[in-house]
């Protein structure tokens, strides 16, 4: 009865720690893919709303046809402008530093 | 962008006569019973002064069968503009939307976008003129033609990469749902939805361009070397949009031009010589007048 106990118990505590090392390694999956999605929408904000900060950038009316669904990326993108003149502050940010 | 109706492009260099054959054309083709609109594309407009009556973007009958129209560039432009500004105010925060104001103040004068409002223009007058049998586009001088004729395919290269690059963001959002949230359905993406739009409406226009019973294309040029060389060079343009010109005007022709060198230049396209006239073509009664003269007319 208590070898019986003893391994139930253990049981519990495999499966505890088991979810616990999955749900860790998912969030640390998903965070990776975040930043990859994250990354991926700069590029794509870069790549159409390019003309704003002086980088060549698709016809205009293409710009412009997308830019009423673009907020989030348009105010990404005059951030980053006002940053780019100090690189240092912003990479310190990044890490979260200051 | 289903209308039945032909359309005749007038294209060349500046100050050949793109006006004066479109006119004659319009006039011609209206003579022999087709109901046709004779629309003025060029900023600096001409048909005005050809047939002496004021026209503006409403269209103008001038004779039984024949409509004339000049579009205003600067009207598309605005109203194109002010399109966009509403749907940003419906869906931008109010200091975003502030701090956009100063942008598109100097849109209006962003390299591009003259061309996407002809584009706009023609888009609305097929739309609006389907009981038509025929519409003329006199065109204005080579560059803006070949921007004009070139948008639909460079619009589309940039949009075929755009939706690319989103289907793998979509694609790696529906992962990253899929993991914290399970089977939820995700929205369809807004910026893919504006994407799929502008492709078809560009894929609609770039057929109809390359369809021949749809779009015809009249080269003019002048029996000159200057003329000569620029046409060449239209034609080689257009081939890089699939695009060829069907019919070459030789407009202003002197009595006795030997113009061997342009059929042989151009003898695969059927070949209309105008001869240059001794009085200027201005006003319907001479441009009429001048017609009778003729022999042949290039059959449309």
């Amino acid at each position: 009865m208590n070898k019986n106990n003893l391994l139930n118990k253990l049981k519990r505590k495999l499966v505890f720690g088991w979810k616990a090392f999955n749900s860790a390694a998912q969030d640390k999956a998903v965070d990776t893919l975040e930043y990859e999605l994250g990354e991926m929408e700069n590029v794509f904000g870069l790549l159409v709303l390019g003309a704003f900060v002086g980088f060549p950038s698709p016809p205009m009316q293409i710009t412009l046809d997308l830019l009423p669904e673009m907020e989030k990326h348009f105010t990404l993108m005059l951030n980053k402008v006002d940053t780019a003149e100090s690189p240092l502050s912003d990479l310190l940010s990044a890490f979260d530093v200051i | 962008m289903n209308s039945k109706n032909k359309d005749l492009f007038f294209l060349g260099k500046g100050g050949v006569g793109k006006s004066t054959c479109s006119a004659l054309t319009a006039i011609h083709l209206a003579n022999s019973g087709k109901n046709t609109l004779l629309v003025s594309m060029d900023p600096a407009h001409n048909q005005s002064d050809i047939f002496d009556v004021k026209f503006s973007e409403k269209p103008v009958k001038v004779k039984d069968n024949l409509f004339v129209k000049e579009v205003d560039i600067n009207f598309w432009i605005n109203q194109y503009l002010s399109d966009v500004k509403f749907q940003i105010k419906q869906t931008y925060s109010y200091l975003t939307t502030f701090n956009l104001e100063n942008y598109f103040d100097i849109i209006k004068f962003s390299p591009g976008i003259e061309e996407y409002a002809l584009l706009l223009a023609y888009q609305d007058i097929r739309n609006k003129n389907t009981d038509k049998d025929v519409i003329i586009f006199d065109m204005p001088p080579t560059a803006l033609t070949l921007k004009f004729f070139g948008l639909p395919k460079l619009s589309l290269l940039w949009l075929q990469k755009l939706l690319e690059l989103r289907n793998k963001i979509i694609e790696k959002r529906k992962i990253i749902t899929k993991i914290k949230l399970g089977k939820k359905e995700i929205e369809r993406d807004k910026i893919l939805n504006k994407l799929d739009q502008q492709i078809e409406q560009y894929a609609n226009v770039k057929t109809v361009f390359e369809n021949n019973d749809k779009t015809v294309l009249n080269l003019v040029m002048n029996p000159d070397k200057l003329s000569f060389s620029e046409s060449e060079l239209i034609i080689s343009s257009l081939k890089n949009f699939n695009l060829f010109p069907t019919n070459v005007i030789v407009n202003k022709c002197i009595k006795d031009y030997d113009i061997s060198n342009i059929e042989k230049s151009f003898n695969y396209k059927n070949l209309q010589i105008l001869s240059e006239s001794t009085i200027p073509l201005l006003g319907l009664n001479v441009l009429e007048s001048y017609l009778d003269t003729l022999n042949s007319f290039i059959q449309y």
